[in-house]
C-alpha cells in the first residue's frame, strides 16, 4: 500500500515547518523555536519531533545538511516551502470563512460573543 | 567492578505509568535498569540518583530490536539515553535532567504507534484462538489421550486455553490506551503502584509459576514417556496370540522383547493399569493376497485400560474408537451378548485385512488392531475373557 502523503498538516507539523522558513535547524533548536513562538503553548518532545522530521524527509519537505556528533541539521526544500505557503493560504481561507460566517450570525449570537 | 542485581517486575508490562514509577523508585535506591525480560529485570548498582524513565512503543511489534542509531542520537540531543527494550513492545529511555522534555507530546501521533501494537496483539490472540479451536476439535485432547497420558495433557489444555485469553486481555488493555490517546488525552507517567504491592507481586508470581508448571508438564508429556521399556511378553500373560489367530505352521514371530513383539505397561491417574501388547510375524514363502508381492506379515496390537472410575469406561471406549477410526472408511459391526457391555468390530473397506475390535466390560476397555487375512470374529469370547483376567505384575 502506498504511503499517504501529507494533505493537511497537524498544528505541530505546521510549527515545525514554520521553524525552517528562517534558517537551518537541529532538533533542540526546532523545539526551542516552537516553544518560544507559541509562548510555551506547544512543546515538542524528541519522540514527536523525530517522527515528524522522518515524515518530512520521506515527503522531501526537508533535507539533512550536516551531522556533527549527535546533532543533525535540516533545511527546508522547495517542496517544503510550497507546502508551507499552501498551508498558510488554507488557514487564511479558514479564518476568512469563519469571520464571514460570524458576521452573518443572528444579532443575539453576535452580542453574546 | 560493576555489580548487578535482578528484580522481579511487580507490575504488568503494559501498565506504563507503574513501570516508569517503579524504575524511578529503584534508581533512587541505587538500582539502574540495564536489561529486561518479561518477568525479571537486571539492574546495575550505583550511587542513588533521581532518574526519569519513559517507555516508547517500538517501531516493529514483531521484532525485539533496538531503535536505530540515528534515533538514539536524536534523543540524546534532548537529554534522553536509550536503556533497553522492555517486553516486546517498548523501548526504555532515561534522563537525569531535572525537568526533561516529555518524549511524546502529541497523543494522536502516539495513538498510531499504539494502534500498531494493539493490532499485532489482536492478530496473535486470533491466531492462538484459531489454534485452540483446532486443538479442541482434534483428537489431541480427546478423553482417550487424557486416559493414556494422564494429567500433563490437562495442564497442556489449561496452557492452550490461557494463552489466547491472556493475549486477548492484553490486546484490550492496549486498545484502551489507544482510545485515550486518540481522544487527545496524554499518557500518565506516575502511578500509585506501591499500594497493594504484595498483591501485585502475587499477581505476577502466580501466573508465572502456573506457566512454569504447565510448560514443564507439556515438556514432560512430549519428552518423558510414562510407558515402561519394551519387555518380553511373559508366558503367563493373558492374551490372544497371533499364532492362534493365524494357524500357520511357518509363522515366524518377531524377536521377543523387540519393537514388534513386546509388552509395555504404564499407569496414569485415570487408568492405573495399562498394557500394550504388540505381536508381529511373517510367513516365509507367503505373500499378501492383494498381489503386492510383499511377504505376508500380520500383526496384532492389543491395548488394555483398567480405569479408576468404571463410569469412564464407556466414554473412553467411544473416544478410542473415534481416535482409531478417524482416517479411512470402516464397516461397523456391533456384537451383542457374550457377557460384554459393548463390543464393536470395525473392518476397513480400503485396506482389506485390517480389523479393529473395541470392547468394554466393567472398568476395562480393550482395543485390538489386527492386520492379517484371518477372521478374528471367532476370537471374541477370548477377547472378552481378557477383560476379566488378572494381569501379573511385570518386572523388567
Amino acid at each position: 500500500m502506498a504511503k499517504k502523503s501529507l494533505e493537511v498538516l497537524t498544528e505541530t507539523m505546521f510549527y515545525v515547518l514554520l521553524a525552517f522558513q528562517a534558517q537551518e535547524m537541529c532538533g533542540t533548536e526546532i523545539a526551542r523555536f516552537v516553544e518560544g513562538c507559541t509562548d510555551g503553548r506547544i512543546n515538542i518532545g524528541p519522540g514527536t519531533l523525530y517522527t515528524i522530521l522522518a515524515k518530512f524527509e520521506d515527503e522531501k519537505l526537508i533535507e539533512e545538511t550536516a551531522v556533527e556528533g549527535r546533532k543533525r541539521t535540516y533545511r527546508v526544500t522547495e517542496k517544503g516551502r510550497k507546502t508551507y505557503q499552501d498551508e498558510i493560504r488554507r488557514l487564511k481561507n479558514c479564518l476568512a470563512d469563519a469571520e464571514r460566517a460570524a458576521r452573518n450570525f443572528p444579532p443575539a449570537q453576535n452580542e453574546k460573543e | 567492578m560493576m555489580h548487578y542485581k535482578r528484580r522481579l517486575i511487580p507490575v504488568n508490562l503494559l501498565d506504563i505509568p507503574a513501570v516508569e514509577t517503579w524504575l524511578a523508585d529503584l534508581a533512587e535506591k541505587g538500582l539502574f535498569l540495564v536489561s529486561s525480560g518479561n518477568y525479571f529485570a537486571k539492574f546495575e548498582t550505583a550511587e542513588p540518583a533521581k532518574v526519569t524513565y519513559r517507555l516508547e512503543v517500538t517501531a516493529n511489534p514483531f521484532l525485539r530490536a533496538d531503535p536505530d542509531n540515528k534515533k538514539i542520537l536524536f534523543f540524546q540531543e534532548f537529554g534522553w539515553e536509550y536503556v533497553c527494550t522492555f517486553g516486546n513492545y517498548f523501548h526504555v529511555y532515561r534522563s537525569e535532567l531535572e525537568n526533561p522534555p516529555e518524549i511524546h507530546t502529541d497523543p494522536k501521533q502516539q495513538a498510531q504507534a499504539f494502534a500498531r501494537i494493539c493490532l499485532a496483539q489482536a492478530f496473535a490472540a486470533m491466531l492462538l484462538f484459531g489454534m485452540l479451536f483446532y486443538t479442541l476439535h482434534s483428537s489431541i485432547l480427546s478423553l482417550a489421550n487424557i486416559v493414556k497420558l494422564g494429567l500433563p495433557i490437562l495442564f497442556a489444555l489449561l496452557f492452550w486455553i490461557s494463552l489466547p485469553i491472556v493475549c486477548a486481555a492484553q490486546s484490550f488493555r492496549l486498545y484502551r490506551i489507544y482510545r485515550r490517546l486518540k481522544n487527545g488525552a496524554h499518557l500518565e507517567h506516575s502511578s500509585d503502584y506501591r499500594n497493594r504491592l504484595p498483591l501485585r507481586y502475587l499477581q505476577r508470581i502466580v501466573p508465572m509459576t502456573a506457566f512454569i508448571i504447565i510448560l514443564a508438564s507439556v515438556y514432560g508429556l512430549t519428552i518423558i514417556s510414562n510407558k515402561s521399556e519394551r519387555l518380553e511378553i511373559p508366558e503367563s500373560f493373558p492374551m490372544v496370540s497371533l499364532a492362534e489367530i493365524e494357524q500357520e505352521d511357518s509363522l515366524r514371530l518377531a524377536p521377543s522383547g523387540g519393537y514388534g513383539n513386546c509388552i509395555l505397561h504404564s499407569q496414569t491417574f485415570l487408568a492405573p493399569e495399562q498394557y500394550t501388547v504388540r505381536q508381529t510375524a511373517s510367513v516365509n514363502g507367503r505373500q499378501w493376497a492383494d498381489d503386492s508381492d510383499r511377504v505376508y506379515s500380520p500383526f496384532l496390537t492389543m491395548e488394555l485400560y483398567r480405569l479408576r472410575f468404571p463410569a469412564l469406561a464407556g466414554p473412553t471406549l467411544h473416544s478410542l474408537k473415534r481416535h482409531s477410526t478417524r482416517y479411512g472408511i470402516w464397516e461397523k459391526e456391533t456384537w451383542e451378548g457374550f457377557g460384554t457391555e459393548e463390543a464393536y468390530l470395525y473392518t476397513s473397506t480400503e485396506s482389506p485385512g485390517q480389523q479393529q475390535v473395541f470392547l468394554r466390560t466393567g472398568d476395562t476397555v480393550i482395543c485390538l488392531d489386527y492386520r492379517g487375512e484371518s477372521d478374528i470374529r471367532p476370537f471374541l469370547p477370548e477377547f472378552i475373557a481378557l477383560a476379566q483376567a488378572d494381569f501379573p505384575a511385570i518386572e523388567p
